[in-house]
Protein backbone atom coordinates (compact mmCIF):
# COMPACT_ATOMS: atom_id res chain seq x y z
CA UNK A 1 0.00 0.00 0.00
CA UNK A 2 1.39 3.39 -1.03
CA UNK A 3 0.65 6.84 0.33
CA UNK A 4 0.77 10.16 -1.51
CA UNK A 5 1.66 13.49 0.07
CA UNK A 6 -1.86 14.87 -0.12
CA UNK A 7 -3.25 11.72 1.51
CA UNK A 8 -0.70 12.16 4.29
CA UNK A 9 -1.76 15.78 4.78
CA UNK A 10 -5.41 14.79 5.05
CA UNK A 11 -4.59 11.88 7.37
CA UNK A 12 -2.68 14.15 9.75
CA UNK A 13 -5.49 16.68 9.95
CA UNK A 14 -8.19 14.01 10.32
CA UNK A 15 -6.35 12.12 13.07
CA UNK A 16 -5.63 15.27 15.06
CA UNK A 17 -9.01 16.96 14.69
CA UNK A 18 -10.94 13.68 14.94
CA UNK A 19 -8.93 12.66 18.00
CA UNK A 20 -9.61 15.96 19.74
CA UNK A 21 -13.30 15.67 18.84
CA UNK A 22 -13.51 12.16 20.31
CA UNK A 23 -11.60 13.27 23.43
CA UNK A 24 -14.10 16.11 23.86
CA UNK A 25 -16.92 13.58 23.67
CA UNK A 26 -15.37 11.70 26.59
CA UNK A 27 -14.69 14.93 28.53
CA UNK A 28 -10.97 14.32 28.24
CA UNK A 29 -10.16 17.56 26.44
CA UNK A 30 -9.42 19.90 29.33
CA UNK A 31 -7.23 22.90 28.57
CA UNK A 32 -7.59 24.86 31.80
CA UNK A 33 -7.66 24.25 35.54
CA UNK A 34 -11.21 23.74 36.70
CA UNK A 35 -10.78 26.48 39.29
CA UNK A 36 -12.48 24.67 42.11
CA UNK A 37 -11.01 25.11 45.58
CA UNK A 38 -10.47 22.19 47.93
CA UNK A 39 -13.18 21.36 50.43
CA UNK A 40 -12.70 21.82 54.15
CA UNK A 41 -12.09 18.43 55.71
CA UNK A 42 -12.90 19.33 59.32
CA UNK A 43 -14.12 22.04 61.69
CA UNK A 44 -16.85 24.60 61.05
CA UNK A 45 -18.13 24.25 57.52
CA UNK A 46 -16.51 20.84 56.89
CA UNK A 47 -17.48 19.79 53.38
CA UNK A 48 -17.79 23.33 52.02
CA UNK A 49 -15.24 24.92 49.72
CA UNK A 50 -12.25 26.43 51.47
CA UNK A 51 -12.14 30.19 50.82
CA UNK A 52 -8.46 30.21 51.74
CA UNK A 53 -7.83 28.12 48.63
CA UNK A 54 -9.13 30.89 46.36
CA UNK A 55 -6.29 31.60 43.99
CA UNK A 56 -5.27 34.89 42.46
CA UNK A 57 -6.19 33.57 39.03
CA UNK A 58 -9.88 33.16 39.94
CA UNK A 59 -12.15 35.79 38.46
CA UNK A 60 -14.84 37.34 40.63
CA UNK A 61 -17.41 35.59 38.45
CA UNK A 62 -15.82 32.22 39.29
CA UNK A 63 -15.67 33.10 42.99
CA UNK A 64 -19.30 34.15 42.93
CA UNK A 65 -20.30 30.87 41.20
CA UNK A 66 -18.28 28.53 43.41
CA UNK A 67 -19.24 30.17 46.71
CA UNK A 68 -22.78 30.97 45.59
CA UNK A 69 -22.45 34.63 46.41
CA UNK A 70 -24.16 37.50 44.68
CA UNK A 71 -21.53 39.14 42.49
CA UNK A 72 -23.00 42.59 43.19
CA UNK A 73 -21.86 42.16 46.81
CA UNK A 74 -18.32 41.35 45.69
CA UNK A 75 -18.34 44.27 43.27
CA UNK A 76 -19.56 46.62 45.97
CA UNK A 77 -17.18 45.31 48.61
CA UNK A 78 -14.09 45.70 46.43
CA UNK A 79 -15.30 48.68 44.36
CA UNK A 80 -15.11 46.86 41.07
CA UNK A 81 -17.49 49.02 39.05
CA UNK A 82 -20.57 47.45 37.51
CA UNK A 83 -21.31 43.74 37.62
CA UNK A 84 -20.24 43.09 34.02
CA UNK A 85 -16.89 44.69 34.65
CA UNK A 86 -16.43 42.85 37.95
CA UNK A 87 -17.01 39.44 36.36
CA UNK A 88 -13.77 39.50 34.37
CA UNK A 89 -11.54 40.94 37.10
CA UNK A 90 -9.27 38.42 38.80
CA UNK A 91 -8.71 38.28 42.52
CA UNK A 92 -5.00 39.03 42.09
CA UNK A 93 -5.88 42.17 40.09
CA UNK A 94 -6.90 43.87 43.34
CA UNK A 95 -3.26 44.53 44.17
CA UNK A 96 -2.93 46.73 41.10
CA UNK A 97 -6.41 48.21 41.45
CA UNK A 98 -5.67 49.41 44.97
CA UNK A 99 -2.02 50.20 44.34
CA UNK A 100 0.50 50.71 47.09
CA UNK A 101 -1.04 51.68 50.40
CA UNK A 102 0.69 53.17 53.43
CA UNK A 103 2.64 50.94 55.83
CA UNK A 104 2.99 48.19 53.20
CA UNK A 105 -0.70 47.38 53.57
CA UNK A 106 -2.02 45.36 50.65
CA UNK A 107 -5.51 44.67 49.34
CA UNK A 108 -5.26 41.50 47.28
CA UNK A 109 -6.23 37.86 46.97
CA UNK A 110 -5.96 37.28 50.73
CA UNK A 111 -8.47 40.08 51.34
CA UNK A 112 -10.90 38.26 49.04
CA UNK A 113 -10.28 35.00 50.91
CA UNK A 114 -11.09 36.60 54.28
CA UNK A 115 -14.12 38.42 52.88
CA UNK A 116 -15.56 35.20 51.47
CA UNK A 117 -14.77 33.28 54.68
CA UNK A 118 -16.66 35.85 56.78
CA UNK A 119 -19.56 35.94 54.33
CA UNK A 120 -19.83 32.16 54.54
CA UNK A 121 -19.35 32.28 58.32
CA UNK A 122 -16.27 30.09 58.22
CA UNK A 123 -13.24 30.09 60.46
CA UNK A 124 -10.87 33.03 59.93
CA UNK A 125 -8.38 32.32 62.71
CA UNK A 126 -4.82 32.75 61.52
CA UNK A 127 -5.76 35.35 58.89
CA UNK A 128 -4.22 38.76 58.86
CA UNK A 129 -5.37 40.27 55.57
CA UNK A 130 -6.69 43.80 55.41
CA UNK A 131 -10.08 44.76 53.97
CA UNK A 132 -11.18 48.03 52.42
CA UNK A 133 -13.82 49.88 54.45
CA UNK A 134 -16.32 49.20 51.66
CA UNK A 135 -15.92 45.43 52.22
CA UNK A 136 -16.38 45.81 55.97
CA UNK A 137 -19.57 47.82 55.35
CA UNK A 138 -20.96 45.11 53.06
CA UNK A 139 -20.18 42.42 55.64
CA UNK A 140 -21.91 44.34 58.42
CA UNK A 141 -24.87 45.31 56.25
CA UNK A 142 -25.38 41.65 55.30
CA UNK A 143 -25.25 40.52 58.92
CA UNK A 144 -24.90 43.07 61.71
CA UNK A 145 -24.80 40.30 64.32
CA UNK A 146 -21.39 38.85 63.48
CA UNK A 147 -19.47 37.00 66.17
CA UNK A 148 -17.28 38.89 68.61
CA UNK A 149 -14.17 37.43 66.93
CA UNK A 150 -15.23 38.68 63.50
CA UNK A 151 -16.21 42.13 64.76
CA UNK A 152 -12.82 42.51 66.46
CA UNK A 153 -11.11 41.37 63.26
CA UNK A 154 -13.05 43.83 61.12
CA UNK A 155 -12.31 46.62 63.56
CA UNK A 156 -8.56 46.01 63.44
CA UNK A 157 -8.23 45.04 59.77
CA UNK A 158 -10.09 47.74 57.88
CA UNK A 159 -8.33 50.37 55.85
CA UNK A 160 -9.51 53.47 54.01
CA UNK A 161 -8.60 52.31 50.53
CA UNK A 162 -10.14 53.06 47.19
CA UNK A 163 -9.89 51.14 43.98
CA UNK A 164 -8.48 53.27 41.17
CA UNK A 165 -10.94 51.56 38.85
CA UNK A 166 -8.35 50.79 36.18
CA UNK A 167 -8.19 47.14 35.17
CA UNK A 168 -4.49 46.36 35.37
CA UNK A 169 -2.20 45.43 32.56
CA UNK A 170 -1.03 41.85 32.45
CA UNK A 171 1.64 41.23 35.04
CA UNK A 172 5.08 40.04 34.12
CA UNK A 173 4.61 36.74 35.94
CA UNK A 174 0.93 35.98 35.78
CA UNK A 175 1.04 32.70 37.60
CA UNK A 176 3.34 33.67 40.35
CA UNK A 177 2.18 35.36 43.48
CA UNK A 178 5.67 35.91 44.77
CA UNK A 179 7.37 33.45 47.07
CA UNK A 180 4.18 32.06 48.55
CA UNK A 181 2.54 28.70 48.66
CA UNK A 182 -0.58 28.56 46.51
CA UNK A 183 -2.72 25.80 45.08
CA UNK A 184 -0.12 24.86 42.46
CA UNK A 185 3.02 24.93 44.56
CA UNK A 186 5.01 21.71 44.70
CA UNK A 187 7.20 20.60 47.60
CA UNK A 188 10.28 21.16 45.43
CA UNK A 189 9.30 24.83 45.17
CA UNK A 190 8.74 25.06 48.91
CA UNK A 191 12.30 23.79 49.36
CA UNK A 192 13.51 26.32 46.79
CA UNK A 193 11.76 29.02 48.85
CA UNK A 194 14.11 28.12 51.71
CA UNK A 195 12.05 25.73 53.85
CA UNK A 196 13.96 22.61 54.96
CA UNK A 197 12.66 19.07 54.60
CA UNK A 198 12.57 18.74 58.40
CA UNK A 199 10.41 21.86 58.68
CA UNK A 200 8.03 20.51 56.05
CA UNK A 201 7.83 17.17 57.85
CA UNK A 202 7.07 18.95 61.14
CA UNK A 203 4.23 20.91 59.52
CA UNK A 204 2.59 18.03 57.71
CA UNK A 205 3.26 15.62 60.60
CA UNK A 206 4.65 12.92 58.35
CA UNK A 207 7.51 11.84 56.13
CA UNK A 208 8.63 14.14 53.33
CA UNK A 209 6.33 13.53 50.33
CA UNK A 210 7.68 13.25 46.77
CA UNK A 211 9.09 16.65 45.81
CA UNK A 212 7.13 16.69 42.55
CA UNK A 213 3.79 16.54 44.39
CA UNK A 214 1.79 19.69 44.96
CA UNK A 215 1.16 20.69 48.56
CA UNK A 216 -2.53 20.88 47.86
CA UNK A 217 -2.84 17.37 46.44
CA UNK A 218 -0.83 15.97 49.39
CA UNK A 219 -3.18 17.67 51.86
CA UNK A 220 -6.26 16.41 50.03
CA UNK A 221 -4.87 12.86 49.96
CA UNK A 222 -3.97 12.87 53.65
CA UNK A 223 -7.00 14.68 55.05
CA UNK A 224 -4.98 17.74 56.11
CA UNK A 225 -6.30 21.28 55.96
CA UNK A 226 -4.56 22.88 52.98
CA UNK A 227 -5.10 26.40 54.29
CA UNK A 228 -3.46 25.54 57.62
CA UNK A 229 -0.48 23.83 56.00
CA UNK A 230 -0.17 26.70 53.52
CA UNK A 231 -0.25 29.29 56.30
CA UNK A 232 2.37 27.42 58.30
CA UNK A 233 4.67 27.11 55.27
CA UNK A 234 4.16 30.76 54.31
CA UNK A 235 5.15 31.82 57.82
CA UNK A 236 8.48 30.05 57.31
CA UNK A 237 8.93 31.55 53.87
CA UNK A 238 8.23 35.09 55.06
CA UNK A 239 9.01 35.23 58.79
CA UNK B 1 9.78 17.90 -17.69
CA UNK B 2 7.54 20.95 -17.72
CA UNK B 3 4.72 18.77 -16.42
CA UNK B 4 6.92 17.35 -13.64
CA UNK B 5 7.94 20.88 -12.56
CA UNK B 6 4.31 21.97 -12.23
CA UNK B 7 3.38 18.85 -10.34
CA UNK B 8 6.30 19.20 -7.92
CA UNK B 9 5.27 22.75 -7.17
CA UNK B 10 1.69 21.73 -6.46
CA UNK B 11 2.64 18.84 -4.18
CA UNK B 12 5.23 20.86 -2.31
CA UNK B 13 2.42 23.19 -1.37
CA UNK B 14 0.42 20.54 0.50
CA UNK B 15 2.93 20.26 3.33
CA UNK B 16 3.34 24.03 3.29
CA UNK B 17 -0.38 24.55 3.68
CA UNK B 18 -0.58 22.13 6.60
CA UNK B 19 2.46 23.78 8.22
CA UNK B 20 1.05 27.27 7.70
CA UNK B 21 -2.32 26.16 9.08
CA UNK B 22 -0.81 24.86 12.32
CA UNK B 23 1.49 27.87 12.62
CA UNK B 24 -1.49 30.23 12.35
CA UNK B 25 -3.57 28.14 14.74
CA UNK B 26 -0.90 28.22 17.43
CA UNK B 27 -0.32 31.96 16.85
CA UNK B 28 -4.03 32.65 17.25
CA UNK B 29 -4.21 30.56 20.45
CA UNK B 30 -1.19 32.36 21.93
CA UNK B 31 -2.48 35.83 21.00
CA UNK B 32 -5.99 35.04 22.23
CA UNK B 33 -4.62 33.83 25.55
CA UNK B 34 -2.81 37.14 25.94
CA UNK B 35 -6.00 39.10 25.27
CA UNK B 36 -8.09 36.87 27.55
CA UNK B 37 -5.67 37.63 30.37
CA UNK B 38 -6.15 41.30 29.63
CA UNK B 39 -9.90 41.04 29.90
CA UNK B 40 -10.73 40.71 26.18
CA UNK B 41 -10.12 37.91 23.64
CA UNK B 42 -12.48 35.47 21.99
CA UNK B 43 -14.54 33.02 23.99
CA UNK B 44 -14.83 30.73 20.92
CA UNK B 45 -11.17 29.82 21.27
CA UNK B 46 -11.38 29.54 25.08
CA UNK B 47 -8.35 30.66 27.01
CA UNK B 48 -6.22 27.58 26.36
CA UNK B 49 -2.56 28.22 26.98
CA UNK B 50 0.29 27.04 24.77
CA UNK B 51 1.19 24.49 27.43
CA UNK B 52 -2.22 22.88 27.18
CA UNK B 53 -1.83 22.29 23.44
CA UNK B 54 1.77 21.05 23.51
CA UNK B 55 2.04 17.25 23.26
CA UNK B 56 5.48 17.33 24.89
CA UNK B 57 3.78 18.57 28.06
CA UNK B 58 1.98 15.23 28.13
CA UNK B 59 5.27 13.35 27.86
CA UNK B 60 6.90 15.15 30.77
CA UNK B 61 3.76 14.73 32.89
CA UNK B 62 3.69 10.94 32.70
CA UNK B 63 6.05 10.38 35.63
CA UNK B 64 4.10 12.80 37.82
CA UNK B 65 0.82 11.18 36.91
CA UNK B 66 2.12 7.73 37.71
CA UNK B 67 3.81 8.62 40.99
CA UNK B 68 1.66 11.33 42.60
CA UNK B 69 -1.42 11.37 40.38
CA UNK B 70 -0.96 15.03 39.45
CA UNK B 71 -0.21 16.78 36.19
CA UNK B 72 2.93 18.87 36.09
CA UNK B 73 2.10 22.52 36.78
CA UNK B 74 0.25 24.25 33.89
CA UNK B 75 -0.36 20.94 32.08
CA UNK B 76 -3.87 19.60 31.57
CA UNK B 77 -5.38 16.48 30.04
CA UNK B 78 -5.46 18.08 26.57
CA UNK B 79 -1.66 17.78 26.41
CA UNK B 80 -1.95 14.07 27.18
CA UNK B 81 -4.57 13.63 24.44
CA UNK B 82 -2.30 15.36 21.92
CA UNK B 83 0.65 13.27 23.07
CA UNK B 84 -1.37 10.13 22.32
CA UNK B 85 -2.46 11.39 18.90
CA UNK B 86 1.08 12.38 17.96
CA UNK B 87 2.36 8.95 19.04
CA UNK B 88 -0.33 7.36 16.89
CA UNK B 89 0.71 9.48 13.88
CA UNK B 90 4.36 8.66 14.54
CA UNK B 91 3.74 4.92 14.65
CA UNK B 92 1.86 5.23 11.39
CA UNK B 93 4.06 7.65 9.46
CA UNK B 94 7.14 8.49 11.55
CA UNK B 95 7.72 11.90 13.15
CA UNK B 96 5.28 13.81 10.92
CA UNK B 97 4.74 16.10 13.90
CA UNK B 98 8.23 17.49 13.24
CA UNK B 99 7.95 17.67 9.46
CA UNK B 100 4.36 18.82 9.08
CA UNK B 101 3.01 20.29 12.31
CA UNK B 102 5.59 21.77 14.69
CA UNK B 103 5.44 25.57 14.30
CA UNK B 104 9.03 25.98 15.48
CA UNK B 105 10.17 23.64 12.70
CA UNK B 106 8.12 25.67 10.21
CA UNK B 107 9.64 28.90 11.53
CA UNK B 108 13.15 27.49 11.00
CA UNK B 109 12.25 26.32 7.49
CA UNK B 110 11.04 29.80 6.57
CA UNK B 111 14.33 31.30 7.72
CA UNK B 112 16.10 28.47 5.90
CA UNK B 113 14.53 29.60 2.63
CA UNK B 114 16.39 32.87 3.05
CA UNK B 115 19.58 30.96 3.89
CA UNK B 116 19.17 28.92 0.69
CA UNK B 117 18.90 32.10 -1.35
CA UNK B 118 22.02 33.50 0.21
CA UNK B 119 24.25 30.43 0.24
CA UNK B 120 22.70 28.43 -2.62
CA UNK B 121 24.20 24.89 -2.72
CA UNK B 122 26.47 25.52 0.26
CA UNK B 123 23.41 25.89 2.51
CA UNK B 124 22.98 23.19 5.14
CA UNK B 125 26.52 21.88 4.53
CA UNK B 126 28.52 24.16 6.81
CA UNK B 127 28.93 21.82 9.77
CA UNK B 128 31.73 19.26 9.28
CA UNK B 129 30.30 15.72 9.07
CA UNK B 130 32.04 14.34 12.17
CA UNK B 131 31.09 17.28 14.35
CA UNK B 132 27.54 17.14 13.00
CA UNK B 133 27.28 13.43 13.77
CA UNK B 134 28.57 14.01 17.30
CA UNK B 135 26.27 16.95 17.99
CA UNK B 136 23.19 15.00 16.94
CA UNK B 137 23.42 13.04 20.20
CA UNK B 138 22.86 16.25 22.20
CA UNK B 139 19.12 16.15 21.78
CA UNK B 140 18.93 12.77 23.47
CA UNK B 141 20.83 14.22 26.43
CA UNK B 142 18.41 17.16 26.50
CA UNK B 143 15.49 14.70 26.50
CA UNK B 144 16.93 12.77 29.45
CA UNK B 145 17.63 16.02 31.35
CA UNK B 146 14.13 17.44 30.76
CA UNK B 147 12.38 14.26 31.83
CA UNK B 148 14.58 13.91 34.93
CA UNK B 149 14.26 17.51 36.09
CA UNK B 150 10.49 17.66 35.44
CA UNK B 151 9.95 14.37 37.27
CA UNK B 152 12.01 15.60 40.22
CA UNK B 153 10.37 18.99 40.64
CA UNK B 154 6.88 18.57 39.17
CA UNK B 155 7.46 21.88 37.37
CA UNK B 156 7.62 22.75 33.69
CA UNK B 157 11.29 23.71 33.94
CA UNK B 158 11.89 23.37 30.20
CA UNK B 159 9.75 26.48 29.54
CA UNK B 160 12.67 28.59 30.74
CA UNK B 161 14.83 27.46 27.81
CA UNK B 162 12.14 26.56 25.28
CA UNK B 163 12.43 28.56 22.01
CA UNK B 164 8.95 27.36 20.96
CA UNK B 165 7.39 28.99 24.03
CA UNK B 166 9.55 32.08 23.46
CA UNK B 167 8.46 32.36 19.79
CA UNK B 168 4.78 32.52 20.70
CA UNK B 169 5.10 34.57 23.89
CA UNK B 170 7.97 36.99 23.33
CA UNK B 171 5.62 39.99 23.58
CA UNK B 172 4.10 39.03 26.93
CA UNK B 173 7.06 39.67 29.21
CA UNK B 174 6.62 36.13 30.58
CA UNK B 175 9.50 34.57 28.66
CA UNK B 176 12.79 33.84 30.42
CA UNK B 177 15.73 35.65 28.90
CA UNK B 178 17.62 32.41 28.20
CA UNK B 179 14.68 31.11 26.13
CA UNK B 180 14.73 34.30 24.07
CA UNK B 181 18.49 33.97 23.56
CA UNK B 182 18.04 30.36 22.40
CA UNK B 183 15.27 31.45 20.02
CA UNK B 184 17.48 34.15 18.49
CA UNK B 185 20.42 31.73 18.18
CA UNK B 186 18.11 29.16 16.55
CA UNK B 187 16.91 31.77 14.06
CA UNK B 188 20.46 32.83 13.22
CA UNK B 189 21.56 29.19 12.99
CA UNK B 190 18.71 28.42 10.58
CA UNK B 191 20.28 30.84 8.10
CA UNK B 192 23.20 28.41 7.77
CA UNK B 193 21.86 25.02 8.81
CA UNK B 194 18.38 23.62 8.12
CA UNK B 195 16.41 23.15 11.37
CA UNK B 196 19.32 23.50 13.82
CA UNK B 197 17.08 23.21 16.89
CA UNK B 198 15.48 20.00 15.57
CA UNK B 199 18.82 18.45 14.65
CA UNK B 200 20.82 19.17 17.76
CA UNK B 201 18.66 20.11 20.72
CA UNK B 202 14.95 19.30 20.46
CA UNK B 203 14.03 16.72 23.13
CA UNK B 204 10.66 15.97 21.58
CA UNK B 205 12.28 15.39 18.19
CA UNK B 206 14.70 12.98 19.90
CA UNK B 207 11.79 11.01 21.34
CA UNK B 208 9.68 10.97 18.18
CA UNK B 209 12.77 10.04 16.15
CA UNK B 210 12.64 6.57 17.66
CA UNK B 211 9.36 6.03 15.80
CA UNK B 212 11.43 5.81 12.60
CA UNK B 213 12.46 2.29 13.53
CA UNK B 214 8.88 1.09 14.07
CA UNK B 215 6.74 3.22 11.75
CA UNK B 216 4.24 1.34 9.59
CA UNK B 217 4.57 3.41 6.41
CA UNK B 218 8.25 3.56 5.48
CA UNK B 219 10.20 5.36 2.78
CA UNK B 220 11.78 2.96 0.28
CA UNK B 221 14.25 3.77 -2.49
CA UNK B 222 14.17 1.45 -5.51
CA UNK B 223 17.79 0.78 -6.43
CA UNK B 224 16.80 -0.61 -9.84
CA UNK B 225 15.27 2.62 -11.09
CA UNK B 226 17.46 5.09 -9.16
CA UNK B 227 19.64 7.20 -11.50
CA UNK B 228 21.96 8.36 -8.67
CA UNK B 229 21.27 12.03 -9.33
CA UNK B 230 21.61 12.78 -5.60
CA UNK B 231 18.63 15.17 -5.62
CA UNK B 232 17.02 13.31 -2.70
CA UNK B 233 20.09 13.98 -0.55
CA UNK B 234 20.09 17.63 -1.50
CA UNK B 235 16.42 17.99 -0.62
CA UNK B 236 16.69 16.35 2.79
CA UNK B 237 16.63 18.99 5.54
CA UNK B 238 18.16 16.52 8.00
CA UNK B 239 21.12 15.59 5.73
CA UNK B 240 20.13 11.92 5.56
CA UNK B 241 21.90 9.84 2.93
CA UNK B 242 18.75 8.78 1.09
CA UNK B 243 20.67 8.10 -2.13
CA UNK B 244 22.54 5.22 -0.52
CA UNK B 245 19.76 3.76 1.60
CA UNK B 246 17.20 1.19 0.57
CA UNK B 247 14.90 2.04 3.42
CA UNK B 248 14.86 5.25 5.49
CA UNK B 249 14.77 4.36 9.15
CA UNK B 250 17.39 6.83 10.43
CA UNK B 251 16.31 8.35 13.76
CA UNK B 252 16.81 11.86 12.42
CA UNK B 253 14.23 11.59 9.63
CA UNK B 254 11.31 13.99 10.24
CA UNK B 255 8.94 12.38 7.70
CA UNK B 256 8.70 15.51 5.60
CA UNK B 257 8.77 13.26 2.48
CA UNK B 258 10.67 15.91 0.53
CA UNK B 259 12.90 13.16 -0.86
CA UNK B 260 10.00 11.22 -2.42
CA UNK B 261 9.37 10.79 -6.13
CA UNK B 262 6.28 12.88 -5.65
CA UNK B 263 8.29 15.83 -4.34
CA UNK B 264 11.94 15.83 -5.46
CA UNK B 265 13.13 12.53 -6.96
CA UNK B 266 12.80 12.93 -10.77
CA UNK B 267 12.12 9.23 -11.43
CA UNK B 268 8.53 8.11 -10.76
CA UNK B 269 7.98 5.32 -8.21
CA UNK B 270 11.59 5.33 -7.03
CA UNK B 271 11.41 6.96 -3.58
CA UNK B 272 8.02 6.07 -2.15
CA UNK B 273 6.07 5.85 1.11
CA UNK B 274 4.82 2.29 1.42
CA UNK B 275 3.42 -0.25 3.81
CA UNK B 276 4.01 -3.94 3.44
CA UNK B 277 6.01 -3.78 0.19
CA UNK B 278 9.75 -3.99 -0.23
S1 LIG C 1 14.83 11.25 4.56
FE1 LIG C 1 13.20 12.14 3.30
S2 LIG C 1 11.43 12.19 4.69
FE2 LIG C 1 13.22 11.89 6.00
S3 LIG C 1 13.82 13.98 6.60
FE3 LIG C 1 15.01 13.49 4.74
S4 LIG C 1 13.77 14.30 3.06
FE4 LIG C 1 12.42 14.23 4.87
Amino acid sequence: MKLKNNQIGVLIVIILIGGIYIAKGFDLWVTESDKIPVKLSEGIGAGSYDPFDIRGSYSFEEISDVFEMDITLLAEAFQLGDVEEAKGIKSKDLESLYGELEDDIEIGNESVQVFVAIMKELDISGSDAMLPVSAVQVLLAENPNRSEEVLTYLESHQVEAYSNGAIPEIEAQTDSEGLKVNGNTTFSQVIDFGVSKQEIEAIIGGKMPPENQSVRSYCTENGLSFSEVKEALNTLIMP
Amino acid sequence: MEKKGRSMKKKWRIRNVVQLGFFLLISVIAINKYFVENGSGSSILSSASLHSVCPFGGVVSIYNLLTVGDYVQKIHSSALVLMGLVFLLSILLGPVFCGWICPLGTFQEWIGKLGKRIFKKRYNLFVPKRLDGFMRYFRILVLVWVIYITAKTGLLVFTNVDPYYALFNFWTGEVAIQALVILVLTAIGALFVERPWCKYLCPYGALLGFANSIKIFKIYRDENTCISCDLCNQSCPMNIDVANSKKISQLQCISCFECSSESTCPVPETVEIKWGEK
